[in-house]
């Protein structure tokens, strides 16, 4: 084939005007707005709302305590967003988090030392993950069924182990640190989750393997003949999701100063709210970490401020919930007329 | 361009030859658009009880669109339809079928877990509140498929059916609904004996007065059954032919509009080495071995009805699908686990039949999608490298877009078909599989990407070409095979080949 060498922003012999780069910083601020209208319109309103009716809201300390009731959600949901661009979903990472803490204070307990049981259950987690992306990915069983399943076995084990006891891991001096140490005055925790989503993004963004993974959520036969080996690419996406799960239960245990089979109930579903709110389709190819991270602080903002101001916390399903939903249809409104 | 006989646009003369009160189905002015393409403009016909009208043009001329709007699958943009005189507007297929107006589709609409007699009178499951009784259902089905001449029992699941009985039952369902207007969209492609289907909607349409619309590429079939056939060309009508003008020649020169020499670019390139042979392979849906060479320069035909195996023939060689046995050669290698990754190392390139389920990613940019194949896990990607080569390509090949950053969904089916091409061709390959490569794409689009092709024959690929369109296969090809439900049944040099003797190769019948 030959490849003309044309400068860029001429008229070709087609007759078409093809601008090589991207648009200008103003176009692509446009296309931010529009892509994030939804969860981040609401999330701005949220914010001048209690900053106004909340002294305490707009404080730098209440900014950091909601970044760090946070992290542990950012971190399970920058897991879960690669799974849901591919056009899967892990209903298992709270059982693998439960799983994972438990473990993690019973090597503890028995001598081994913290860095090793910490190294040691993010690899649990990672194992967790390779049996998802397996069952899914190369069996080829249903993403829903597998996950729900493990899942639930995961946490079982967790139960078994325990005998249903919260094991606690107060006297733990790496722990007890990484719950109340800063850097520069940040918490660790809040460090260790943005750093996740750097990375994250940096994968998704700037990466082969970050293009595979929206090209097999966008259309997995067209990945496949355009040469992409997307069973690998089904595998590893949830053994991602299984590695940061480990990686979020070290951090939960830390929060908590304890490890209990009953951590982290329901937290994926949580972070699977946070992923959608940002934007991700749920049919996979579109969506973004930062949209996540949005989705994320919109919940994190909701529920401090239902706190801050004193209404009944059952609120907070209520509003998130109708969110939810208004920022999907907003979302197949604009793409009303994509072809499927 | 020739004068057509009659103006079809006016909606008088179409009155002339169906007689007003007789009228069954009108449609008057239809237009519609998909995106930036007019698939249908300004379209007029009228349809008399008894009659058997046939739908003539193209592919991408606009039959089945048309079809797909009197029955109510999609709207289209303006223009109305009236049954009866009655002016209707369908909200789906399943307010089309209560008034009387049934399609029976290319593809199969059947449910293979549910019975044969569930199946044929699906329409009657559908009223939720009704209750059911097995042995009425039985009873009743039989009549419908006593009617299409199949004799089997009625509570079989569908699916233990072979092919050919399957599109009889689907040609039932469509009868149990007793239609005012029948509407055949290629539905005898699939079938062994078309005849037989041909009779049975006769005897409809004489006895009971019911309509039908046959769309069917095969003149043969025009000739044998219509009274009157109505050529589309590119969205517009471009005149009707009445019984006594049915020739082959009248239709496929009003079809196509013009001589076939011009618009099909042939040269003849010099002949390289065999880039791709691939010996006795067997594909996971037929036994029958396929054995094909291809040089560099050279172009291949590969004929045979829908369901003959040409498309799993060039995904089996593309690695796509699982081979049975055999071998693939590229440049003199074989391939060994083939999986579509080593296929494409070794620079064979497919471009599948459906764009959009198995080519493109709709809603991605046009340079995501030109870049797809480009991807190493490992590697940071270069967007920069990117954006230029699809910038390039878009001019290349001429694709008609405002930005190389607008979804390819936006594009038209020929634009878009030439992003999947120039994703293909991004990684010089040195055999390129084509499967149906101008199916749906206007004509200004198709001459463009004979173009294309030709320009990658001079630059020494070797092309395994599958068509549906007999005049590409004969207006492009140096050789075509003929494939018989899998079987090579045929190979013919260009200057043996013709429309004739390829249509009887691909049904089954033996050279005389």
């Amino acid at each position: 084939m030959t490849i003309l060498e044309t400068p860029p922003d001429t008229v070709r012999p087609g007759g078409v005007q093809v601008p090589t780069r991207a648009g200008s910083a103003w176009d692509r601020v446009r296309h931010g707005l529009d892509t994030y209208a939804g969860v981040g319109g609401v999330l701005v309103v949220l914010c001048v709302y209690l900053s106004f009716t909340q002294d305490i809201f707009f404080t730098w300390a209440n900014w950091l305590t909601i970044l760090e009731a946070n992290a542990v959600v950012l971190v399970v949901a920058v897991g879960l967003t690669f799974v849901l661009l591919n056009g899967g979903i892990d209903l298992s990472l709270g059982g693998i988090m439960a799983l994972c803490g438990v473990i993690m204070s019973e090597l503890i307990l028995n001598g081994w030392s913290t860095w090793v049981a910490i190294l040691a259950v993010v690899a649990l987690g990672t194992l967790c993950g390779v049996l998802n992306g397996v069952l899914v990915g190369k069996v080829g069983l249903s993403f829903l069924v597998v996950t729900l399943g493990t899942g639930q076995a995961f946490r079982g084990i967790a139960q078994v182990r325990t005998g249903g006891q919260t094991q606690s891991l107060f006297e733990v001096s790496l722990i007890r640190r990484l719950n109340e140490g800063e850097f520069v005055g940040i918490p660790w925790l809040v460090w260790i989750s943005l750093v996740v989503l750097g990375i994250g993004i940096v994968v998704l963004r700037y990466t082969g393997f970050g293009r595979m993974i929206y090209a097999c959520g966008g259309n997995r036969e067209a990945a496949r003949l355009a040469g992409i080996n997307v069973t690998a690419v089904s595998v590893s996406v949830f053994v991602i999701a299984g590695c940061l799960a480990g990686l979020a239960s070290v951090m939960d245990s830390s929060r908590l100063l304890g490890a209990s089979p009953t951590a982290a109930t329901g937290i994926e579903l949580t972070a699977a709210a946070a992923v959608l709110l940002g934007g991700t389709s749920f049919m996979g190819g579109r969506g973004t970490l930062l949209g996540t991270l949005l989705g994320v602080l919109f919940l994190g903002v909701l529920a401090n401020g239902i706190t801050l101001a004193g209404i009944s916390p059952f609120w907070y399903g209520i509003v998130s919930g109708t969110v939810l939903i208004a920022a999907v249809l907003l979302d197949r409104i604009r793409n009303g007329k994509a072809k499927p | 361009m020739m004068s057509p006989p009659t103006s079809p646009t006016d909606s008088e003369s179409a009155a002339t030859t169906a007689d007003a009160a007789d009228v069954v189905l009108e449609v008057r002015r239809i237009s519609r658009s998909f995106g930036p393409v007019r698939a249908l403009d300004d379209v007029s016909l009228r349809v008399a009880r008894g009659e058997v009208l046939a739908l003539a043009g193209e592919n991408g001329s606009g039959k089945s669109t048309l079809a797909r709007i009197i029955c109510g699958v999609i709207s289209p943009d303006s223009g109305e339809i009236r049954l009866g005189g009655e002016p209707v507007s369908f909200a789906g297929p399943h307010e089309a079928l209560a008034h009387g107006v049934t399609l029976v589709s290319q593809e199969p609409t059947a449910e293979p877990h549910m019975t044969i007699a569930e199946n044929v009178l699906l329409h009657r499951l559908a009223r939720p509140w009704s209750i059911v009784r097995k042995r009425e259902l039985v009873r009743d089905a039989k009549v419908y498929l006593d009617e299409v001449g199949l004799d089997v029992d009625p509570l079989m699941p569908l699916g233990a059916l072979r092919h050919g009985a399957k599109e009889l039952v689907e040609v039932a369902k469509a009868l149990a609904s007793e239609p005012r207007v029948l509407i055949l969209d290629e539905a005898t492609t699939r079938l062994p004996d078309p005849e037989h289907l041909f009779r049975v909607v006769e005897r409809r349409c004489n006895e009971r007065g019911m309509a039908a619309i046959i769309i069917t590429h095969r003149l043969r079939e025009i000739r044998r059954l219509s009274h009157r056939a109505f050529v589309l060309r590119d969205g517009r009508a471009v005149g009707e032919l009445g019984r006594h003008d049915l020739s082959d020649e009248k239709i496929s020169s009003m079809m196509v509009g013009r001589e076939l020499g011009e618009f099909y670019s042939k040269h003849q390139h010099p002949l390289g080495d065999v880039v791709l042979a691939t010996d006795a392979l067997v594909t996971d849906r037929s036994p029958h071995p396929v054995s094909v060479e291809v040089r560099s320069g050279e172009i291949i035909g590969v004929a045979g009805l829908v369901g003959s195996g040409r498309s799993e023939l060039l995904e089996t060689i593309a690695g796509c699908r699982k081979a049975h046995g055999g071998t693939v050669t590229v440049n003199g290698s074989t391939l060994h686990n083939k999986s579509p990754r080593e296929a494409l190392l070794a620079g064979i390139s497919l471009v599948p039949e459906d764009r959009w389920a198995q080519g493109l990613v709709a809603h991605d940019l046009i340079v995501g999608n030109i870049a797809l194949s480009r991807h190493r896990a490992f590697r940071r990607t270069d967007r920069r490298r990117d954006r230029r080569r699809a910038a390039d390509a878009v001019s290349t090949y001429s694709v008609r877009a405002n930005s190389i950053d607008m979804p390819v969904a936006n594009l038209s089916g020929g634009n878009a078909q030439k992003v999947l091409l120039a994703r293909c061709f991004d990684h010089d390959p040195t055999v390129l599989l084509l499967d149906e490569p101008t199916r749906g794409v206007d004509i200004g689009a198709k001459a463009e990407i004979y173009g294309i092709i030709d320009r990658m024959l001079a630059n020494g690929v070797g092309v395994l070409l599958a068509s549906s369109d007999l005049m590409e296969l004969l207006g492009l090809c140096d050789r075509i095979i003929v494939l018989h439900e899998g079987e090579q049944v045929g190979e013919l040099e260009r200057e043996e080949a013709s429309e004739e003797l390829i249509a009887l190769l691909s049904a089954g019948g033996t050279r005389v």
